[in-house]
């Protein structure tokens, strides 16, 4: 993709690879899902736009985190979704997003306030 | 081949949409749509993808507003003080926009009705700025102006209505052929007046109302027709006039005016209304012109009548609404006001709210939402408070509507009533978007703007400086509009105390009234005076026979229920009047024990006794204002007058008495003479008494019954009207004051109340937010006293702040109120310290909680609070 440079482009895609990698967790899914997950677990508060989800999931699949594969619905037998599931590496990826994510808003927050850490 | 399986895979995701939007029963039209998105042909994916961008924002504002919800629901206590402040806000716009509505947008019931005016002879120098006109100054207006379609006129009268029924009395208007055309209304049954009908001697024939139709008649179609029994005389009904027209006032019958050459000729004899039709294109001033000019060529050709007589024009709006219009006005402005405050308020708590959600608002800015999406959230948000508080609202101005009726002018009432219509559920819609709006739009600000700049960088409670200055201005503000209304309603209340306690003249506690008219213009037995006299007599002495009453007297117009009933008279000695400067005092004839019942004070001489009656020599009473206007410096006892015509005798001075205010209770008395009702010479035509006042131990109205019972023993054919305590006759007329003033010292102490909660939800805030730096402080030696004085001063000093505000906004504003004040100066000293002082007593109340709270901040905890 273009030149990405802006701070906040950066922040998205980290955080909404993560947030995807962590719903994966669970369990095969396809982007609907994916995207309904984030939505309901926060309350509506995050949004996933089909513009940014589907860019993200193409992404991580072809950095091999995860895997995609066209399959028939549990439910229904009739309709065909593409599930993505969570490569091992995707696993150890996530570990290692999440580590990461706890340091910087750990640090962020011995700036913010230190004194909440007393 | 990878483009192909995107679109397939947006396209699944697009049909689970459209599925999940038709289980949530979303609009048809969506769904619809939705799903042809998801079944569409394989190559139009990307104008697909095109429409969601277009479907986009109503999904948006769904999730937004689902989002809103749930946001509310997680702080019930602050939603519920928000959409009962909108309510109140809301719901009072409502009540009082249903007044203006019915008042003054409303159209009349007259084909346009815009060009309708009235027209009053000026006699301003006798006090009379909007005087009846005189049947032949009517008729040379008529012929010489060039402004006016038509002009017509008619004269008010009251009949007794007897035969099929009870005897009744009812209000009526002898009228020109030419007035129902003239106001653009027909009969809905039968025809209207022929001009032959308008001619001395014609058939007597009537046109009845809608309302005597239906009560009295029942709505029987055959009424047109049929004959009915006015003063004794029969008439032959030939239509029905529309539901709602009593024209002028509350007239329920209508009589061919039918005047003759005597009466056209008449220039001294003052009685009749006229209405005019202003030509196309021709303006309310260039009438008034026209008229002042026909005017002033009658006064150089008659100048013993028509010296300083002018014509003025008004609009028949104003006339019909008279002197509530400012009233309504400031009522109208003072809710508004209430509204604003509401919308401060609830903005200063949206802010607060702001600053504790940058946080979340930052997080939704980082995962892609524009700053317009961040925007547009907040402002869900307060649209769905103002649309709570916009249907309550309605749920308030239901039970509000019906105290409100009495604001609505008797001229009015049949046919505008205040209600609840689509003109008035649109006014509460705008309203409320307006109220959403001013209360949404700098939270929404701050809290995209924090989104943005603020980023994930900062935290969740520090840095609410922005903010807080915003909702420093804005509590000074709503101080600020609280002290305009304080004032205003401290105005307007010392207004009607003054009103209320100013001396009237006479008692009217403890006073029965009711009116009895006797027909004396047609064939019946009172057209011979003694037969009247005889009527008085029988009625008096059998009232006054009744236990419990103390005394009853008879009289031509009970004070407040007449603007004029006045004559021209002479005094013995005095030079003639110059050409228009003409005596003129207002002319009662009463019974010898009237003055007495209703407790006007003798100021010298004596009162009217029995024997002054026909045989006894001629005498009269006048007040003090007549006395010293035409006999100063001298004893007015026992000097003479006569009225200014042919063949007056003279009547002598017997009595002085206090002035009574008989035109409203505003106005100082005027001149006025009082005659002995038995002695003829005084009590012709149109002085024939016909008010009755009964003064008696206890309860007026319990008496009410009785007194009728002892009237129709004399004569079972006379109606009794306006029974009523004499109190009530003159709270009657501080009634639509009355309102006003509640109205507007109700919003005021609302607007009280919502200042100072914003006041004091600010600064609790503000200490929730400063604990820690508080117990720091605490913790290095500040003593509780000394914070307690910084809170309070944080809120006096903005209590300070609104006060000088709304004081030199009120000084501005209170001028606007000055025609409706009587008696008290627009810039009170007392009214605006009194407001200053309830202010600031409100103020230091609001202020005392959160600072007494933060003066029992225990450091310890405070520190280990975070």
């Amino acid at each position: 993709m273009p030149n990405e440079s802006s701070g906040r482009i950066q922040l998205l895609q980290g955080t909404l690879d993560m947030l995807i990698l962590r719903t994966l967790l669970f369990g095969p899914a396809h982007g609907h899902q994916i995207a309904k997950h984030i939505q309901r677990t926060t309350e509506d508060l995050l949004q996933v736009e089909h513009g940014s989800l589907y860019p993200a999931l193409h992404r991580l699949e072809r950095k091999g985190w995860i895997s995609a594969k066209w399959e028939v619905a549990e439910k229904d037998a009739k309709r065909e979704f593409k599930y993505y599931r969570l490569t091992p590496a995707g696993k150890k990826q996530l570990v290692a997003e999440e580590s990461k994510w706890r340091k910087l808003t750990g640090a962020v927050a011995r700036i913010m306030w230190p004194a909440e850490e007393s | 081949m990878r483009q192909d399986d995107l679109e397939r895979e947006l396209r699944t995701d697009l049909e689970l949409e459209a599925a999940e939007q038709r289980a949530a029963g979303l609009s048809d039209a969506e769904a619809h749509h939705a799903a042809r998105r998801a079944f569409g042909n394989i190559t139009r994916v990307t104008e697909d993808v095109r429409e969601i961008s277009r479907w986009r924002p109503i999904e948006q504002v769904a999730q937004d507003l689902r989002y809103a919800v749930r946001t509310l629901r997680k702080s019930p206590g602050f939603a519920l003080f928000a959409v009962l402040a909108l309510a109140l806000g809301l719901g009072a716009n409502a009540a009082i926009f249903s007044v203006v509505d019915a008042v003054l947008l409303r159209p009349l019931p007259f084909r346009d009705a815009g060009r309708l005016v009235e027209v009053w002879e000026d006699d301003s120098h006798m006090g009379f700025p909007l005087d009846t006109p005189a049947p032949a100054n009517f008729a040379d207006w008529k012929h010489r102006n060039h402004v006016f379609t038509d002009m017509a006129a008619l004269k008010g009268d009251l009949y007794a209505l007897t035969g099929d029924g009870p005897p009744e009395q009812v209000e009526g208007s002898p009228v020109t052929a030419n007035l129902f055309p003239l106001l653009g209304v027909s009969p809905i049954l039968g025809r209207g007046f022929s001009a032959t009908e308008d001619q001395p001697g014609g058939p007597r024939v009537a046109l009845i109302s809608y309302g005597l139709w239906q009560r009295r008649f029942a709505g029987d179609r055959t009424i047109a027709g049929r004959d009915i029994w006015l003063d004794n005389e029969k008439y032959q009904v030939i239509g029905v006039m529309p539901r709602g027209v009593t024209f002028p006032e509350q007239s329920q019958i209508w009589l061919p005016l039918a005047l003759g050459p005597r009466e056209w000729a008449q220039r001294d004899s003052h009685y009749l209304r006229v209405f005019a039709r202003l030509k196309p294109g021709v303006t309310l001033a260039q009438a008034q012109r026209e008229m002042t000019g026909i005017a002033r060529q009658l006064t150089v050709e008659y100048p013993a009548t028509n010296t300083n007589l002018g014509a003025t024009v008004v609009s028949l709006r104003d006339q019909l609404v008279g002197n509530l219009k400012a009233a309504l006005w400031a009522v109208t402005a003072g809710v508004g006001c209430v509204l604003l405050i509401a919308c401060a308020n609830l903005a200063g708590l949206l802010l607060a709210r702001a600053a504790g959600r940058r946080r979340e608002f930052a997080v939704r800015a980082a995962l892609g939402a524009g700053r317009a999406r961040l925007a547009t959230q907040a402002l869900v948000e307060s649209l769905l408070l103002a649309a709570l508080g916009g249907a309550l609202g309605v749920m308030l101005a239901v039970w509000a509507i019906p105290f409100l009726r009495h604001l609505v002018p008797t001229t009015l009432a049949a046919w505008s009533q205040p209600r609840i219509d689509w003109p008035l559920l649109a006014f509460l819609a705008c309203a409320s978007i307006l109220a959403a709006v001013l209360s949404g739009t700098l939270p929404a600000m701050v809290l995209s703007r924090a989104g943005w700049a603020g980023s994930l960088r900062q935290g969740g409670r520090t840095s609410t400086g922005g903010s807080s200055r915003l909702r420093r201005l804005l509590i000074i503000g709503e101080v600020g509009l609280a002290v305009v209304l304080l004032v205003g309603a401290g105005l307007l209340t010392k207004t009607l105390w003054k009103l209320s306690h100013v001396p009237l003249g006479f008692r009217p506690g403890g006073v029965l009234t009711m009116r009895t008219a006797l027909p004396i213009s047609s064939d019946t037995p009172y057209r011979d005076f003694t037969a009247r006299s005889e009527f008085y007599r029988r009625v008096l002495e059998k009232v006054t026979a009744l236990p419990g009453v103390v005394s009853a007297g008879y009289t031509t117009f009970l004070p407040l229920t007449n603007d004029g009933g006045t004559s021209a008279f002479i005094v013995e000695g005095a030079p003639p009047p110059l050409p228009g400067q003409i005596n003129d005092a207002n002319h009662r004839a009463i019974s010898a024990a009237y003055l007495e019942t209703i407790g006007v004070r003798l100021r010298a001489g004596r009162s009217f006794r029995d024997a002054d009656g026909p045989a006894a020599p001629l005498v009269a009473i006048v007040n003090q204002a007549m006395a010293r206007q035409y006999w100063p410096a001298q004893n007015p006892l026992g000097r003479r007058f006569r009225f200014d015509r042919d063949k007056s005798p003279w009547f002598t001075i017997v009595g002085v008495v206090d002035d009574v205010r008989q035109m409203g209770i505003d106005l100082n008395g005027r001149a006025e003479m009082y005659f002995p009702c038995r002695q003829a010479a005084g009590t012709y035509g149109y002085f024939t008494p016909r008010d009755l006042a009964i003064r008696v131990n206890g309860d007026p109205l319990s008496y009410a019954t009785a007194v009728e019972r002892a009237i129709w023993e004399v004569d079972r054919n006379q109606p009794v009207a306006d029974v009523m305590p004499m109190q009530q006759l003159i709270a009657g007329k501080l009634v639509s004051r009355d309102i006003a003033v509640k109205l507007i010292g109700a919003f005021a102490a609302l607007s009280l109340l919502l200042a100072a909660l914003g006041l004091y939800g600010l600064l609790a805030y503000t200490v929730t937010q400063r604990r820690r730096e508080i117990g720091v402080r605490m913790a290095l030696g500040a003593r509780p006293g000394q914070v307690l004085e910084a809170v309070l001063r944080e809120g006096l000093y903005l209590v300070l702040g609104g006060l000088a505000i709304g004081a030199a906004a009120s000084w501005a504003v209170m001028r606007g109120l000055a025609s409706l004040l009587y008696s008290v100066s627009p810039s009170d000293p007392v009214v605006f310290g009194a407001a200053a002082a309830v202010l600031l007593l409100v103020g230091s109340i609001a202020s005392c909680v959160p600072a007494y709270r933060a003066a029992s901040i225990d450091p310890v905890t405070a520190l280990r609070y975070e």
